[in-house]
């Protein structure tokens, strides 16, 4: 190992990130407060009408973003796990815990906020197509991998093991995104595609940016407070710990 | 930039009929990120809270603390 | 080798070994994974006659009617190259419209009459304003194109679907 990687390991104690965690979280909360409310604003009064689905394609401000989010937190919590696996740092095992969460909140979301908006213009709550089964399936990955770590009592076993299904559950992502080419699914395909421009009204595509914008936001505000609450779990007898918590008391 | 003319708030809480799905949506929305966060400011005051105690406990470490030997920690702080 | 390397080299198998796995389990269930039948694969034979399956198409542009009992709807379910005609009893949701993408659950008759229970519209990826839609329209017919559909009215994608 070269020396510049050890300094950097260095840097990534949780000694040090912690307190580095708690001076960004403000600005990330600030920064979300900001995008969800112009993103609230764009969907309910710039926004137009939809030509056949009237007010209530406006569900989709919240669904895209939600169910992106879903996809991106859990390729961002297994980029932390296998860091975590390859190279052994806690921290990125830390991190990885502390986004699930929020991703499994944002995969609910998707499959809640789409039974609604499936409800009234398919004609149903919820059918067994290839985009929707993948979805639910992201969500028991979050679920497994959270029950996994809770459940083995020695923090690096239990780091390894959800970890390992962290990663081994990315494959699921590029099935759910691809889905609705690969099979037939009730589900429509996707309107923002890399290759050929979208197939949305200008003022809705940046409504869907800015709102998933505040989600990023909110999504990293909340996980870093997290990974100071799981570092405080796990280095509570620290003597560090101790200086950190007066010094911030202090503030 | 055409701000959408709804006329009446009764026609914007209508949602053109979709009130049920919209609102149940965002409302979904709102209520469980609300709860995210109210959920982890009280892990957060809880496990600050047990630590201060046992802290305390083992001889008031850490108060006052002048960053003599905390080293690189929260450097540029106070 | 060091134990990181060792650990690296095991992930590295792990994750190959999934996903070689997953690529055959993801092939094996692309040829059986379709959630509804086109009219041409049903006409082929395709179809289960014993149990019930998705017939999924446009529904033809002229072709609702009610029955005289006055619930029960007659339409034609095409995918451009051949056609089936489904008769179904109950709710419809909001999108169901002529040229519009429908799903219908149900069985085939042996008079070649598919009998829905459960009938749900597809819809596409394309949203706009109604005056951007009806610009659109208007173009459409000043140039002399064929009736119905709009810009991808639910139609054409399905039918690129229902055609691979």
């Amino acid at each position: 190992m070269s020396r510049r990687l050890i300094n950097w390991f260095r840097f990534a104690s949780p000694a040090s990130f912690y307190p580095l965690a708690g001076r960004l979280a403000p600005w990330f909360a600030a920064a979300a407060a900001i995008f969800i409310a112009a993103g609230l604003f764009l969907a309910f009064f710039v926004a137009p009408t939809d030509y056949k689905q009237g007010e209530g394609y406006r569900i989709m401000f919240v669904h895209v973003p939600a169910a992106w989010m879903s996809m991106f937190i859990y390729l961002v919590m297994a980029g932390y796990a296998a860091l975590g696996l390859v190279l052994n740092t806690r921290l990125s095992s830390m991190m990885a815990s502390a986004l699930a969460p929020t991703g499994a909140l944002f995969t609910f979301l998707a499959l809640w906020t789409g039974a609604l908006w499936g409800k009234p213009m398919w004609g149903t709550w919820w059918v067994w197509d290839a985009r929707l089964t993948s979805e639910l399936i992201l969500l028991f990955l979050y679920l497994g991998f959270m029950s996994l770590k809770a459940a083995i009592d020695d923090p690096r076993r239990a780091a390894r093991a959800s970890g390992l299904l962290a990663l081994v559950g990315v494959v699921n992502i590029p099935i759910i995104y691809k889905s609705v080419e690969w099979w037939n699914t009730l589900h429509q395909g996707a309107s923002i595609r890399f290759s050929s421009g979208t197939t949305m009204e200008e003022t809705m595509l940046l409504t869907l940016v800015v709102m998933t914008l505040g989600f990023w936001m909110y999504t990293i505000a909340v996980a870093l407070t997290r990974v100071r609450c799981e570092i405080l779990e796990a280095e509570g007898r620290a003597s560090w710990v101790a200086e950190a918590l007066a010094r911030e008391r202090g503030r | 930039m055409k701000l959408v003319s709804w006329g009446s708030v009764a026609a914007f809480l209508a949602m053109g009929g979709y009130a049920l799905y919209v609102w149940g949506s965002y409302g979904m929305v709102a209520a469980t990120l609300a709860l995210e966060v109210a959920l982890l400011l009280r892990r957060r005051r809880t496990l600050l809270r047990r630590l201060g105690r046992m802290h305390r406990m083992r001889g008031g470490a850490g108060h006052g603390a002048g960053g003599v030997e905390g080293g690189f920690i929260g450097q540029g702080e106070r | 080798m060091k134990p990181r390397h060792k650990r690296l080299v095991f992930v590295l198998a792990a994750l190959a070994a999934f996903g070689v796995g997953t690529a055959l389990v993801l092939n094996a269930l692309r040829s059986n994974l379709l959630f509804f039948l086109s009219p041409s694969q049903v006409l082929a034979g395709q179809a289960p006659a014993d149990r019930a399956f998705r017939l999924g198409g446009l529904v033809q542009e002229g072709s609702v009617e009610r029955l005289a009992d006055g619930v029960t709807l007659r339409f034609v379910v095409t995918d451009e190259v051949r056609s089936v005609p489904v008769i179904y009893k109950g709710l419809l949701p909001d999108l169901f419209a002529e040229g519009q993408g429908v799903v219908a659950l149900g069985r085939l008759g042996p008079d070649g009459v598919f009998r829905a229970e459960q009938v749900l519209a597809k819809h596409d990826e394309t949203y706009m304003p109604p005056e951007v839609a009806e610009a659109i329209e208007r173009a459409k017919r000043e140039a002399g194109l064929q009736e119905g559909g709009g810009p991808g009215l639910g139609g054409e994608t399905l039918v690129q679907e229902v055609a691979r």
